[in-house]
């Protein structure tokens, strides 16, 4: 990370005998459109990645930028914090590809790398913290972020409203509820790659996966928010 | 023999039916596929769970940059990082020049010989010359004035400490 300062926006990593320079684009016509690919599609960039095509890897990352982002930023709360570490996720997973067995395993590894890079970054956060030295980026709550369509008034009031409660939810949460419930349900991610995830067995899993599902489900405003809400019947919301 | 369900399902296995499918009792499978009040109920909670996660998904902000490998160059033309980083170049210099200066000349941070001993010559002379005031001192403890009354009592050669004499007299003895 000292490196990573001193070398400031650009970041190289040697990988054999070829330098690779990975730079931001801050263009927001040149977004990449992001969305993940079959499994098929997966392996074989996998596969052509593995063995150095740069192309392969640029493609994957396209595919799963969005998601790791997304997966950093609910951990985190802070935009600009989220953006350095998906840059350090997508640096290192470059770098460690050569090591990765299955190919058809490479979203559950992605999502190690991410869930690790953003426990070490609170770790040292803590740290930091400890000795008073701590950078303080936090953009407080996504609500403060501008989500990927600018919505309107009452859109925005409905978004404010829902990350409220799940701010009262995830104050009861332990943080292996949160993460367990997280990578289930906002990403997607089965038993079996949560459980490769974060280095668990699977009946661990379902157990913290269970208290979550039960704290949820006692949480009666939110279920009145989703169930009110999801048909856009904001109006019909019990008050 | 798979044990009967008698009544509905409770909570626990309601939730445990929305983990995981696969790991249900046969029994709570057959319940959930007879009972529909059941059915709905663990319907419920999951279409409550995926409408949280695609809430949460629709709501997420974008990144403003997005990270993307710029170029490729071969191994030739790596440029090490201090080049980079002028100020990082400018340290790595001046703590190279020192390094190689010292490696040159070996006694240049040392003092000069001459220099050394010379100053050692002046603190001894120093030295002496206190010394020698110190004897001084040991020898005539008093200033010159009471050492010259010490003298003139000494001359008369009385022992008594006592007596005093009148200035300007002669002998004569004031008790």
């Amino acid at each position: 990370m000292i490196i990573d300062a001193l070398l400031g926006e650009r970041i190289q990593y040697t990988t054999g005998c070829v330098l690779f320079v990975m730079d931001y684009s801050e263009d927001a016509e040149t977004k990449p459109q992001s969305g993940v690919g079959n499994a098929n599609q997966v392996s074989v960039l996998v596969d052509r990645a593995r063995t150095g095509d740069r192309s392969a890897f640029e493609e994957l990352m396209l595919l799963y930028q969005a998601e790791i982002f997304r997966l950093v930023f609910f951990r985190t709360r802070s935009r600009m914090d989220s953006e350095d570490l998906m840059q350090d996720i997508f640096l290192a997973a470059f770098r460690y590809l050569p090591q990765l067995k299955d190919s058809d395993r490479f979203r559950p590894w992605l999502y190690r790398i991410a869930v690790n890079r953003v426990r070490d970054f609170h770790r040292k956060k803590k740290f930091l913290a400890f000795f008073g030295i701590s950078e303080e980026r936090d953009e407080s709550d996504p609500t403060d972020v501008a989500p990927h369509n600018d919505p309107g008034a009452l859109d925005k009031v409905i978004r404010d409203e829902f990350w409220s409660h799940v701010r009262q939810l995830s104050k009861r949460f332990s943080p292996m509820e949160k993460e367990v419930f997280s990578l289930r349900f906002v990403d997607n991610l089965n038993l079996r790659e949560i459980a490769q995830i974060l280095k668990k067995s699977e009946s661990a899993v379902k157990t913290h996966l269970y208290r979550a599902i039960k704290k949820f489900k006692e949480d009666a405003a939110l279920s009145d928010f989703l169930e009110g809400e999801w048909h856009g019947k904001a109006d019909n919301r019990p008050s | 023999m798979a044990k009967q369900i008698t009544g509905h399902l409770n909570e626990e296995q309601i939730i445990e039916s929305v983990i995981d499918k696969s790991g249900l009792d046969s029994a709570v499978r057959r319940h959930l596929l007879e009972c529909s009040a059941c059915r709905a109920e663990k319907e419920a909670l999951e279409n409550r769970l995926t409408r949280f996660g695609q809430f949460s998904r629709e709501h997420a902000p974008s990144p403003r940059r997005w990270p993307r490998l710029l170029e490729r160059r071969p191994a030739s033309t790596i440029r090490p990082s201090w080049r980079i980083r002028p100020s990082f170049g400018m340290g790595m210099g001046l703590v190279l020049a020192s390094f190689l200066a010292l490696l040159l000349n070996p006694h240049l941070f040392k003092p000069k010989k001459d220099v050394a001993l010379e100053k050692v010559y002046q603190e001894m002379l120093r030295d002496e010359q206190f010394m020698s005031e110190i004897e001084k001192l040991e020898e005539n403890p008093l200033p010159r004035f009471y050492v010259d009354i010490t003298d003139f009592s000494d001359q008369d050669g009385s022992d008594d400490l006592h007596e005093s004499r009148s200035p300007g007299g002669q002998d004569e003895i004031i008790t």
